[in-house]
């Protein structure tokens, strides 16, 4: 039934069928699902076998998905028009599921493939809109912990299609730009303001372009310069929660990208390692200038290494701090 | 028997198989064996399989290597598994036989040929072969090893080899394989200790005809310097010294039969005694340090099967054990070596450390041998 809704507003709003379509298809896989959630504590494997048994066809309509990409969505407010996100949070557990199973059972490259499935349909999922860019966002993020935990689990190939993919991704797809110009373009065509009079609805239009280009460039320069500006003046209540959605999500948007030059950087090194025998002696030795260089703190990614143990991370952003994959180091200094 | 161990072995390779099995049963798993050992002896042979000693120091090799020595030899690791699979009947030859030297030769480059492969088979995603990798190489050596003394104690040196092998690969473990490999170790390790029970052999027959054995040791040589004393010895005394050592070999080997059925927390076996001829005849370097020895391999044996253990508790939780109660009760942690629980702390998120305190011979035990620790 939600398919069949979901399908249905998408042909309301003449929209080009893409790979969302198969998105949503996964998401009516999941939508009766309750009890998909990790569990905290407990047999991870069990619970992973259960639920890929029963809902597992659903990564493979996003795998679907993710081959097409997909095309910007006109739509915004996501409790009244986003029914599917919910499922789609249900179908990140689930390439954490999968991503842990393989790994389980001995298969490290597919395992490899299910982590970029996962970033890339996060990364998709985020261009939609700002609450799409957190739901995004969040399935990243539970794909790389998955991958940090395991990470010398993986093999040499499955290692380098991680270190390609990641990088692609943070390239090819701009999710914060695009998510944020969507909203910008919702909100200029919402009834609102076409309802609004001529003079003031001039104003905001002016001050949307204004805004347009301020991020533009914002997103153009290196993360460490991000800094988003706010109105000098309190133009209309709706304009400043348009502002506002860029306040909240500028410092996700550099934790994440962040995180996946860590993946490609951490790839680099595990592969070093696995190809060499050794750590390398200096990050640059395994992943070269451009994949150490980090635009968070415009100098090279941390890195430490003591006999077999090595933490990479950035130091971040001044606003937000250390910059880890996912796992917390209970004494970094350790290794430093 | 140190001239054994010591000497520099032949690698000539000329070939094994054939001369010893001229008419093959293919029902004696010593024909692949011998087949395999001929692959490997060959000069160029040996030196692509210990291509990273010939490698500048500090550099270890790469995998690149590794593959290109899998794609020449790989074919003896292939006759490996099919000789584990046959029964093993007598080599028509002894220890002392120069073949003997190049048996043991050949089998030391096996087991390194298996750690390569075992290394390549991890990095091709493959790690439920990477693990029987291990567990052929281990069972090879397992083999081999059973015989003489000698044999033991290159059965351990092989097994340092596979040990390392498991050191590297226990992250990439699968749960299937951590399983199998611990359920492969945990078995290893409580089958009668193989160095044990080769010097019960030695010593019985030194105690069974003790002046054979004294006269051996009598004559100077590369490996030893009798003491001025049992040199003077005249023919009479010598033999009435011979009854003596006798006696003390007799010693000896209720000690170390006694020893098989204890925990590992023996220290040197020493005779007690201040004859020096005495001394000498029975407080050999080896036989001093063997029962040490056996409680550190055996303690190695069982740290293996602990941190596939530890694995398999994190192919199930996604998360490492806070302790190793965690993983089972008292027949999980306990140390027969420490008279203790293993030492196991959770370093980071992404490690951990597991090792034996030891005896107070053997000091701290890791799952690779590093040597005497300070």
């Amino acid at each position: 039934m939600t398919l069949l809704v979901c399908l249905a507003l998408l042909a309301q709003q003449g929209e080009t069928p893409t790979g969302y379509e198969d998105y949503l298809k996964a998401a009516q896989v999941v939508v009766a699902a309750t009890d998909i959630k990790p569990p905290e504590e407990g047999d991870i494997a069990k619970w992973a076998d259960d639920v890929l048994k029963r809902y597992g066809r659903a990564c493979d309509w996003v795998r679907e998905g993710n081959k097409k990409g997909i095309a910007p969505l006109n739509r915004r407010e996501a409790e009244a028009d986003f029914p599917e996100f919910e499922q789609f949070r249900k179908i990140g557990y689930l390439f954490q599921a999968e991503i842990f199973q393989r790994i389980g059972d001995g298969k490290p490259n597919q395992a490899a493939d299910s982590l970029i499935d996962a970033l890339t349909f996060g990364r998709n999922i985020q261009t939609t809109c700002a609450i799409g860019y957190n739901l995004g966002s969040e399935i990243i993020e539970r794909a790389l912990i998955m991958f940090d935990k395991n990470r010398r689990a993986f093999a040499e190939k499955g290692l380098e299609n991680i270190a390609k993919s990641s990088r692609q991704l943070l390239e090819n797809v701009p999710a914060l730009r695009l998510a944020m110009l969507t909203e910008i373009a919702v909100y200029r065509d919402s009834e609102e303001m076409v309802a609004m009079d001529g003079a003031r609805r001039s104003a905001i239009l002016l001050r949307c372009a204004e805004i347009e280009v301020e991020w533009q460039k914002m997103f153009a320069s290196e993360e460490r310069a991000w800094k988003p500006s706010r109105s000098p003046e309190q133009i209309d209540e709706h304009l400043s929660a348009l502002e506002i959605s860029l306040q909240i999500y500028w410092k996700r948007a550099i934790m994440i990208r962040t995180k996946l030059r860590l993946v490609e950087v951490i790839s680099r090194v595990l592969l070093h390692e696995m190809r060499t025998f050794a750590l390398p002696n200096a990050l640059v030795e395994a992943a070269g200038e451009q994949a150490s260089y980090d635009p968070a703190t415009g100098s090279s990614f941390f890195y430490g290494k003591r006999d077999d143990a090595f933490v990479i991370y950035s130091d971040g952003i001044k606003e937000m701090g250390r910059i880890e994959l996912g796992v917390r180091y209970q004494d970094p200094e350790m290794i430093r | 028997m140190i001239a054994l161990l010591t000497a520099t072995v032949a690698l000539q390779g000329s070939g094994l198989f054939a001369p010893t099995f001229p008419n093959p049963t293919g029902n004696n798993g010593w024909e692949e064996y011998l087949m395999a050992i001929d692959i490997v002896s060959r000069p160029d042979a040996n030196r692509l399989i210990n291509y990273q000693f010939y490698l500048e120091p500090k550099m270890q090799g790469n995998i690149s290597m590794d593959r290109e020595v899998l794609k020449t030899l790989g074919r003896a690791c292939d006759l490996i598994r099919v000789g584990n699979s046959k029964p093993l009947r007598a080599l028509p030859f002894g220890e002392d036989d120069d073949r003997g030297f190049e048996v043991m030769g050949g089998s030391r480059s096996i087991s390194r040929l298996f750690a390569i492969e075992a290394r390549v088979r991890f990095a091709d995603g493959g790690p439920d072969s990477g693990v029987d990798s291990i567990i052929d190489a281990m069972t090879f050596s397992g083999r081999v090893g059973r015989g003489t003394l000698v044999d033991a104690l290159i059965e351990a040196g092989f097994n340092g080899v596979a040990l390392g092998s498991i050191e590297k690969a226990l992250p990439k473990l699968s749960l299937a394989g951590a399983r199998k490999l611990a359920g492969f170790l945990e078995l290893s390790a409580r089958s009668p200790s193989p160095l044990l029970m080769a010097l019960k052999v030695e010593i019985r027959e030194k105690a069974d005809a003790p002046l054979p054995y004294l006269t051996e040791i009598s004559e100077e040589s590369d490996y030893w310097s009798p003491p001025p004393e049992l040199l003077a010895l005249t023919a009479v005394q010598q033999r009435a010294y011979a009854e003596k050592v006798g006696a003390e070999f007799e010693k000896l080997w209720r000690t170390v039969d006694g020893l098989l059925g204890q925990e590992e927390r023996f220290g040197k076996l020493t005779s007690g005694h201040n004859d020096p001829i005495i001394v000498y005849a029975t407080n050999t370097i080896i036989y001093t340090h063997l029962p040490t020895a056996a409680a550190r391999f055996r303690t190695q044996l069982r740290l293996a099967g602990l941190h596939c253990r530890v694995i398999e508790f994190k192919r199930t939780h996604n998360r490492w054990p806070k302790a190793l109660a965690e993983l089972g009760g008292r027949e999980v942690w306990y140390d027969p070596a420490s008279g203790g629980p293993f030492f196991y702390e959770l370093l980071t998120d992404q490690s951990y450390i597991l090792y034996s305190l030891g005896t107070p011979e053997t000091g701290r035990i890791d799952l690779s041998y590093r040597g005497p620790t300070k």
